[in-house]
């Protein structure tokens, strides 16, 4: 289980970034951070990664404390960030293999790098290419088979979906589907709210640093979505036609 | 944790353009390195025969003086005193062909008179005074660049840069610095795994070529090599090892405060012109105007006029002191005659230990301004264990200002033992007539001393600390994203 506690970030003394962020991620759940851009869903996924140290507040991973633990609570957190590129010079297989050992595999065997890559849908021609002949959607299934690969409790992941086609789209869901399945708790951020009703059991909106509004499967289901979206991330007050 | 990444550095580092370009090059520099110093025109050996042959001419000399008396060699000198050529001078050149090479200790047979005359009645000789040749004119400025280690080290320093400027910079741009940084590693770790992989990177080609170098001098015989000299290569390997060392740490610290890694290499370029070339060069143009060295026309007009006042004091036409020649049975002209060449020894080496002094004070200040630049550091440490540039010039000089005086307490003393001398020196006719044992005169011995190299060495040991601690708190407080 993923948490924050009154989890706050103010850059320079005056911007706010994150504003008092409490919300929990249970295993086996997906929730979803929208926000426009600036809203704080980096700084959030930040945070709980300990690349920034929070201004107060906490976050938790299990019960581990991540800013007072941070090396300790990074082995159950994985992270699959916006745009990766990974080690462009290397092949499949081999920016696997660094991750996994980094990740703190002791031994990583070809079978197990292939069994990964192929469960993210990666062609087997694929394994011992080299990276930078990789299209982003397929760069995306290597950036989770890293995050499986290294089996922690908790995924975090950053505007994943951006500049994916619809099926790379349909696809890396999937992929989280399957994550859900082995009851990872899995935090994103995205912009995009289609993908984000799809998939998500929690829904958070967050406006300038504060969660406005946190929708669970079931408000998901009756409210619209959309014009929620418009409604605190743009601004904008949809007439009832367009919200229909 | 740590060697993951270092392994994984090393690979990507191996899998580079700058990588096969540096190992290309590296071994081929060496190799023309050990070429041009061990064999090119006859190499070091033909100017160690030449050290020798012009020592033992001018101990033959000596020998030949003191056979005939102690008179004679205390009038006549120890003669040509030669500094022995570096073996190592293809580590360091320290542009020792513009350098001189030796000091004069030696009567000038021009400075005789050669009498019958009324105004000079009987032949004499100006007793010998210690002399420092000018360095060796060099019109092309070409030609002072070297192919020694010190340039091969400053080209490993470009490189650093080359392989450090993207360190940090290139992870977070690929968005694989926050993968790492994702995992149970500090940025501490992070950080000496950058710097392992680009030191192992970087040194293991240098270390290629420094064998093959080795292997060139030591099969070709061009050079022969003794223990002591093993050591100072080994400390020579040391100073490239620390002087990669440092520039990794800056480029380290360059590249995890920019988030573009052109940026960072741009700013690293110019911290590396301006810490190789442009600093070095505007302070000595400045220490130059700041006090300028006297002109040798300057020098020489000063000695004529102050020897002229001497010779005016003691010679023709205003003074009759020295209308009598210097003999054995009248102890009171010698005393005279001694006392105008002692005036005149003072002069010729005041002036002369002044003007070099002089020099050696203007060269030492632009070396202590310059040595806030690793680079620079390590230059004079390389030279220091070489024993060749200015500073050991400087040794040299000032075992040689402390031979002149051995030599003359020498004189002194071996005169005092015959008693049918005057006992006044430096004049041969107040001094002992008998013959010496060449063996009992003192030889010139050039001590090497590495005092030189204890203050670069040491700041180069400081500049490594100083640029890991900048490294270090910039890439802590640096956006790992």
């Amino acid at each position: 289980m993923l948490q924050t506690r009154d989890l706050t970030k103010v850059y320079n003394e005056t911007v706010m970034a994150v504003n008092a962020l409490n919300l929990t991620v249970n295993d086996g759940e997906i929730y979803v951070v929208l926000g426009a851009n600036g809203a704080g869903k980096s700084t959030t996924i930040s945070m709980l990664l300990n690349f920034i140290e929070p201004t107060s507040g906490t976050a938790l991973i299990g019960d581990i404390e991540i800013p007072k633990f941070p090396l300790e609570a990074k082995r159950h957190l994985a992270y699959v960030s916006e745009n990766v590129e990974l080690y462009r010079n290397f092949t499949a297989r081999q920016n696997l293999a660094f991750f996994a050992k980094l990740g703190g595999r002791k031994k990583v065997s070809n079978a197990d790098l292939d069994a990964t890559l192929g469960r993210v849908g990666l062609p087997e021609a694929a394994f011992t290419r080299r990276v930078k002949t990789f299209s982003k959607g397929m760069r995306q299934r290597l950036g989770i088979a890293i995050a499986m690969m290294k089996n922690a409790q908790a995924v975090l992941l950053d505007e994943p979906t951006s500049g994916l086609d619809p099926k790379g789209g349909a696809d890396f869901l999937n992929l989280l589907r399957d994550l859900r399945e082995e009851g990872k708790a899995i935090f994103m951020s995205t912009h995009d709210i289609f993908r984000a009703k799809e998939i998500a059991d929690k829904i958070g909106i967050l406006v300038a640093g504060n969660l406005e509004r946190e929708l669970t499967r079931e408000d998901i289901a009756q409210e619209n979505l959309e014009a929620l979206y418009l409604r605190y991330v743009a601004g904008y007050e949809p007439a009832e036609e367009d919200s229909e | 944790m740590i060697w993951h990444i270092v392994k994984k550095e090393i690979y990507h580092n191996l899998t580079t353009l700058r990588f096969a370009l540096m190992i290309l090059l590296l071994p081929l520099l060496m190799i023309a390195n050990a070429l041009i110093y061990g064999l090119a025109g006859g190499g070091w050996m033909a100017e160690n025969n030449t050290h020798h042959q012009l020592a033992a001419r001018s101990f033959n000399e000596l020998k030949a003086s003191a056979a005939q008396s102690l008179a004679e060699l205390a009038l006549v000198g120890p003669g040509r005193i030669s500094k022995r050529p570096s073996p190592l001078i293809f580590c360091a050149d320290g542009a020792d062909e513009v350098i001189p090479k030796f000091v004069m200790m030696k009567s000038d047979i021009h400075s005789s008179r050669s009498g019958g005359n009324d105004a000079e009645p009987y032949a004499w000789r100006f007793p010998w005074t210690l002399e420092y040749p000018l360095p060796s004119e060099s019109g092309n400025s070409m030609q002072r660049i070297k192919l020694d280690w010190v340039f091969i080290g400053i080209l490993m320093s470009f490189f650093t840069i080359l392989f450090t400027f993207d360190a940090i910079a290139g992870e977070r741009a690929r968005g694989t610095l926050s993968l790492i940084m994702s995992n149970q590693i500090s940025r501490g770790q992070v950080l000496l795994a950058k710097y392992l992989g680009a030191f192992i990177t970087l040194m293991v080609p240098l270390a290629i070529g420094i064998l093959m170098n080795l292997l060139v001098i030591l099969l070709s015989g061009s050079i022969p090599l003794a223990g002591g000299e093993w050591l100072r290569i080994l400390g020579m390997v040391g100073l490239l090892a620390l002087l990669v060392s440092s520039f990794i740490f800056l480029g380290l610290f360059f590249s995890s405060r920019v988030s573009n890694a052109i940026t960072g290499l741009v700013w690293l370029l110019l911290t590396w012109v301006c810490l190789a070339f442009a600093f070095p060069s505007l302070l000595g143009t400045f220490v130059g105007n700041l006090n300028p060295i006297p002109s040798v026309d300057e020098v020489s007009l000063r000695k004529e006029a102050q020897l002229a006042q001497i010779e005016e004091e003691f010679r023709e036409p205003h003074s009759t002191r020295l209308k009598k020649a210097p003999s054995a049975e009248d102890p009171e002209t010698t005393r005279r005659w001694a006392t105008y060449f002692l005036a005149r020894i003072e002069t010729q080496t005041q002036l002369a230990d002044a003007q070099i002094d002089w020099q050696f004070r203007q060269v030492q200040l632009a070396r202590d301004l310059t040595q806030f630049s690793p680079i620079a550091c390590f230059q004079y440490a390389m030279e220091g264990l070489a024993n060749t540039g200015v500073v050991s010039y400087m040794n040299f000089v000032k075992h040689a200002r402390r031979y002149r005086q051995t030599f003359t307490d020498f004189i002194k003393t071996e005169d005092r033992t015959d008693s049918a001398s005057l006992h006044i020196y430096p004049v041969k006719e107040g001094l002992s007539q008998k013959p010496v044992d060449v063996a009992a005169v003192p030889q010139f011995q050039e001590a090497l001393s590495h005092e030189s190299v204890l203050l670069p060495v040491g700041l180069l040991i400081l500049f490594n600390a100083l640029f890991f601690i900048i490294a270090q708190i910039s890439f802590l407080k640096s956006e790992v994203k």
